[in-house]
């Protein structure tokens, strides 16, 4: 079956297309050095993106969104599926023909603080990739920075000065232009924003979008932020524990949400006005930890609506309405028909374990 | 108060000028203020260059002794010796012999205008040949600091950089050289030297390679550490995502980035090489006389006489010392606190 | 090459400032030293109901740039029982303003150099014309304020991963608060009193955190203790300073309504700092919005969410995206950047970002206007419309 799959069946208009992909941290060793247990930072992701269109990724701390945007990039190599771009497996790809790439893809980063060299001044670090790629003739390298610049709102006189100097919100910009500098296609934004202040935030947000409209750029959007991620997406994959639980189009997901994570994390997010009192799906406990996942459905340990078929089947990930995907077994009309037997088999297995405990 | 929720004017496209209300300090200059900031790293710069200004310039203007010039002034020397003899009466009795003899070679003089610190036990003077000890110190210093840090760079780069069996190849062998013990290797190493009969010059310059063989391994695992830690950092996962080529992103972007760091190990280090150097020159092992080096000088201590009646041939030798070790250090930490990005305020 | 560097400070402009700091911090700090009488800090309280009067608050940095007025005549209540909520972007001097409360500014840069904190607390009797009394703590002597800090006043930090010591069990850091507060107390009730408080956070098992080490614990649960050692000493003021920005949506969600609950529970005021809007209006019942070391509007949460008045209230609302829109038009920003509160000149300090700017904002920075009872704001538009 997976040998039909493997042959592209490529469209025009999608420039990235991820299939199965999957990222394992090895956590534990054994004597001889062979990884015995794994972090599933990233566990069988699939999505397919049409050119001009943004993606948001969304999902709580230790979900794995981070570590699926540079996978994609091939930062990390890739456990397991492969990433398509522009109809090229690029998961196989050696270092020196995937350096010829990377222009075309680029990444923004959280923290606009960390992500620029302290020593070098803001002219260099826009020219230095233009240089290296010749992507204009030596002659015209500044002129062509110093439009960039003005594009991403910097004023010329920047030039010459160094990072520290500026604040988050200008930081970004002098990030967002490195990074157009190269003439990417595919640009993933790893929460650009949520290090800036509120009032800088739009201003960063506009640009984006602005930038996509002119360059008919593509966003893998990864963020925290759901009210960011609505306003800037067409589509959103929400992510927990490295596994995709719910992907659609953003308007249907925001109106109906089908998973309970879903659900739970749309209520908590908190809306500015004080009369607006929504009845709040609080979830109870932590977060656990990714490297020691609940079995069967990793969300069932803060599930409302959780049944016992959750505690011990990992759910299919289907497509439960058109184009909309989600991993639960309540719209898995075969599982929900036969929950009798699946109880049965639970309450099975655990007198199993208890006799086995006895012993 | 209804009236009041109409925009009172009409909103308009806000042209932002940008007006600096103040100024900030240059990078430069933020590094001068901290440096500065603690009154140790001022005292020890100026050591330093005091001591700089004494070894190279001092000897060009005082030229009234050169380094191996004994004076052969003919001088009247007494010697006072003292014997307890005890008689047969068990009483002690103290006889004082004074000698008197002439002598054609002026050594172990105290200090005066002449020589102002005196001179030694061969006519040398040792003001001047304090002078060029330290000559011989700071050159054997800076070289040796220099030569360890390029092959620490080198070697600590590579292993920090490419990671894996490299790596345990290169941090193994930093381990079996931290765990030497150096200083009976330094001595088997000088006796084989001896049994080459070098000439002096070349015998200093294999000091200084063997001091550098083992002292590089320190600089090597910080340099090793500092590139693990910055590979992790945003800036140069950028430059994986930019494309750049390996070289590119190893010597722009992250040597660069350890160069304070390496700047403030290397000024320590000149201390512990010239603490080194004396050691190994006090033990007989180094500079052999009768080229000057503040090592040799201490260890005419050894002779008890001089010890108790000649602190002149000694004591400036080892005070230079001090100041030399003393220097490096509190300007190394001044430096440590100038470069530290962490250190904000 | 002179040119190009004119941006930067000059060594004599420097050096003018070194020697400023340094008369100015010797000055500050040998008042700080001085044996003060009670009466001195001992002042009226303006409302018995109020737990916290801020009066025209100036809290300074001396810096090698220049002075930073990072709270710059800063002044509001808190009343008894409520949430106040302080919103503002990052360096408006809203965490300035609660460490000046706590008298926790970092000496000797940091210097409280002008104004009145007066707390209301219960030890003080009313005075001779029955005004009820307070201690003013930014006179107060460092040794009276061990009394307040920590027992009346606590403080909920942002980070919770590095407000607790690695070292020591969560129960040995509960029981030591119990220890401090509570001379002669033992060892057994200061563990009760602790499992008590970590019951009232919701941690659902007590005994379990009580042995184990902060590491040991998600974020969540660190903040849920840090809020339970804010408890021991039954204060009268909890300050919150970005309590949930650390902390991811739904577990934000927790700490919210815990808090709420606890304030009810406990008949306690807490004084919220955050930069998220919707914290402040899911939570506060009195808004302070806070721009450039000034406050700039303050009122009830209905008034500044449904009758926002000051431009940049305004502009912080309509700049963040809403969950429950759809709209697809360009977000509404507030241009340039925040300004940095050194030598600011004496205008309205939003002049040049504000889209509503006119003629009269040339002028001095403008007064404080009531527009109710709660509602004041510093802006020339209401200017005549005063109750």
């Amino acid at each position: 079956m997976n040998d039909v799959k493997n042959e592209t069946n490529f469209q025009n208009d999608t420039i990235l297309e991820v299939r199965n992909l999957k990222k394992y941290f090895p956590i534990e060793k054994n004597f001889f050095g062979k990884p015995i247990k794994f972090l599933k930072a990233v566990d069988n992701v699939s999505f397919k993106l049409k050119k001009g269109t943004t993606i948001g990724v969304v999902g709580e701390s230790g979900c794995g969104k981070t570590t699926l945007g540079r996978t994609i990039l091939k930062l990390y190599d890739a456990d397991g599926g492969q990433v398509f771009f522009e109809g090229k497996e690029i998961t196989k790809l050696s270092k020196r023909r995937m350096r010829k790439l990377r222009t075309s893809m680029q990444l923004i980063f959280q923290d606009p603080y960390s992500s620029l060299p302290p020593r070098m001044t803001i002219g260099n670090l826009i020219s230095e990739a233009v240089k290296v790629h010749k992507i204009v003739p030596k002659e015209k390298v500044t002129e062509y920075v110093l439009d960039i610049m003005q594009k991403c709102g910097l004023q010329p006189h920047y030039y010459d000065r160094y990072p520290h100097e500026f604040s988050g919100g200008q930081r970004q910009r002098i990030c967002i232009a490195r990074a157009l500098a190269v003439q990417p296609k595919l640009v993933i934004c790893d929460e650009p924003v949520s290090a800036l202040d509120v009032s800088i935030q739009a201003q960063i947000i506009n640009l984006l979008k602005e930038l996509q409209i002119n360059d008919n750029l593509t966003y893998v959007f990864i963020s925290h932020d759901l009210s960011v991620v609505k306003y800037i997406t067409e589509e959103i994959m929400v992510m927990y524990l490295g596994n995709v639980m719910e992907h659609g189009d953003t308007d249907e997901i925001f109106i109906n949400p089908l998973h309970p994570y879903t659900k739970a994390l749309f209520s908590a997010v908190p809306v500015p006005d004080p009369d607006v009192k929504m009845n709040r799906i609080i979830l109870t406990g932590d977060i656990p930890s990714p490297a020691n996942p609940p079995l069967g459905c990793k969300f069932h340990t803060r599930c409302k609506e959780c049944m016992n078929v959750c505690k011990f089947i990992e759910p299919e990930y289907i497509e439960a309405l058109d184009n909309h995907f989600v991993a639960c077994h309540l719209y898995n009309k075969e599982v929900m028909d036969n929950l009798e037997k699946y109880d049965q088999e639970y309450l099975d297995m655990m007198n199993a374990k208890e006799e086995e405990n006895e012993k | 108060m209804e009236d009041m929720k109409k925009e009172p004017t009409v909103d308009q496209e806000v042209e932002v000028i940008e007006k600096e209300t103040f100024k900030e300090m240059s990078p430069f200059r933020l590094i001068m203020r901290r440096f500065f900031r603690s009154k140790l790293s001022l005292i020890g710069l100026i050591m330093i260059v005091f001591l700089f200004l004494f070894s190279f310039l001092g000897p060009v203007i005082y030229q009234k002794w050169g380094e191996t010039e004994q004076d052969k002034k003919e001088v009247v020397k007494t010697t006072i010796l003292e014997h307890k003899v005890i008689d047969e009466f068990g009483n002690e009795i103290i006889i004082t012999q004074v000698l008197e003899h002439s002598s054609s070679l002026n050594s172990l003089a105290s200090p005066s205008k002449d020589h102002l610190l005196g001179t030694d036990a061969d006519g040398y003077d040792v003001f001047v040949r304090i002078m060029y000890g330290g000559r011989i110190s700071l050159t054997i210093g800076f070289i040796v600091v220099i030569l360890e840090t390029i092959i620490g760079i080198f070697l600590g780069g590579i292993a920090g950089y490419f990671g894996g069996w490299v790596d345990q190849l290169i941090m193994r062998i930093v381990d079996i050289f931290n765990c030497i013990p150096t200083l009976p290797i330094l001595l088997i190493a000088s006796a084989l030297i001896d049994s080459w009969n070098l000439e002096s010059n070349q015998r200093i310059y294999v000091l200084m390679v063997i001091i550098t063989i083992f002292s590089w391994s320190g600089i090597a695992r910080m340099v090793r550490g500092q590139i693990l830690s910055l590979r992790e950092q945003e800036f140069i996962v950028a430059t994986e995502v930019m494309g750049l080529p390996t070289w590119r992103r190893i010597f722009v972007h992250l040597i660069p980035n350890v160069m304070p760091q390496l700047i403030v190990s290397m000024t320590l280090g000149l201390g512990s090489v010239i603490l080194y150097e004396s050691t190994l020159s006090y033990l007989g092992l180094g500079v052999q006389p009768p080229q000057a080096a503040w090592g040799t000088m201490i260890a005419t201590s050894n002779d008890p006489q001089v010890l108790k009646y000649h602190a002149n041939m000694w004591l400036p030798a080892g005070v230079m010392i001090v100041i030399a070790v003393l220097g490096f250090n509190f300007v190394g930490d001044g430096l440590r606190d100038a470069m530290d990005p962490k250190a904000k305020k | 090459m002179a040119s190009k560097n004119k941006h930067y400070i000059s060594i004599k402009e420097s050096r003018e400032i070194i020697k400023y700091n340094i008369k100015q911090m010797k000055y500050y700090e040998s008042l700080k030293k001085r044996k003060a009488n009670q009466d001195e800090y001992i002042v009226p309280m303006k409302d018995s109901n109020n737990l916290i009067e801020i009066d025209n608050l100036k809290t300074v940095f001396f810096t090698d740039n220049g002075t930073v007025m990072s709270v710059n005549g800063v002044s509001f209540e808190i009343p008894k029982n409520k949430i106040v909520g302080v919103v503002g972007e990052s360096g408006c001097g809203k965490s300035v303003t609660s460490l000046s409360i706590m008298q926790l500014v970092q000496a000797p840069q940091g210097q409280i150099i002008e104004g009145e904190i007066r707390f209301n607390s219960d030890s003080l009797q009313t005075n001779n014309v029955n005004q009820k009394l307070g201690y003013n703590i930014a006179k107060m002597p460092t040794q009276e304020m061990y009394n307040i800090r920590g027992k009346d006043i606590t403080m909920i930090f942002q980070e919770p991963m590095t407000s607790l010591n690695p070292v020591f069990t969560i129960g040995y850091q509960l029981d030591e608060v119990s220890f401090v507060h509570k001379p002669g107390v033992t060892k057994e009730e200061a563990k009760a009193h602790s499992i008590e408080m970590l019951n009232k956070v919701g941690i659902s098992m007590p005994e379990h955190v009580y042995k184990s080490y902060p590491h040991e614990l998600s974020g969540g649960m660190r903040q849920r203790v840090m809020i339970a050692m804010a408890l021991a000493g039954n204060p009268k003021l909890i300050i919150a300073d970005e309590p949930t920005t650390a902390l991811d949506v739904t577990i934000q969600a927790q700490i919210l309504e815990l808090l709420k609950d606890i304030q009810k529970k406990e008949q306690c005021s807490i004084m919220l700092i955050t930069h998220d809007l919707g914290v402040i209006a899911e939570m506060a019942d009195y808004v302070v919005v806070m721009y450039a070391g000034k406050v700039i509007e303050k009122g009830t949460a209905q008034e500044i969410f449904h009758n926002p008045l000051h431009p940049y209230t305004i502009g912080l609302q309509k700049s963040k995206p809403l969950i429950t829109s759809s709209s697809q038009k360009p977000l509404y920003s507030i241009p340039g950047q925040v300004p940095n509160p050194i030598n600011l000149p004496d205008n309205c300090y939003f002049k040049g970002r504000c889209n509503k700017c006119c003629e009269k904002c040339n002028g001095k920075y403008p007064k404080e206007i009531k527009v109710s009872d709660t509602h004041y704001v510093s802006c020339y538009l209401y200017e005549g419309s005063e109750e």
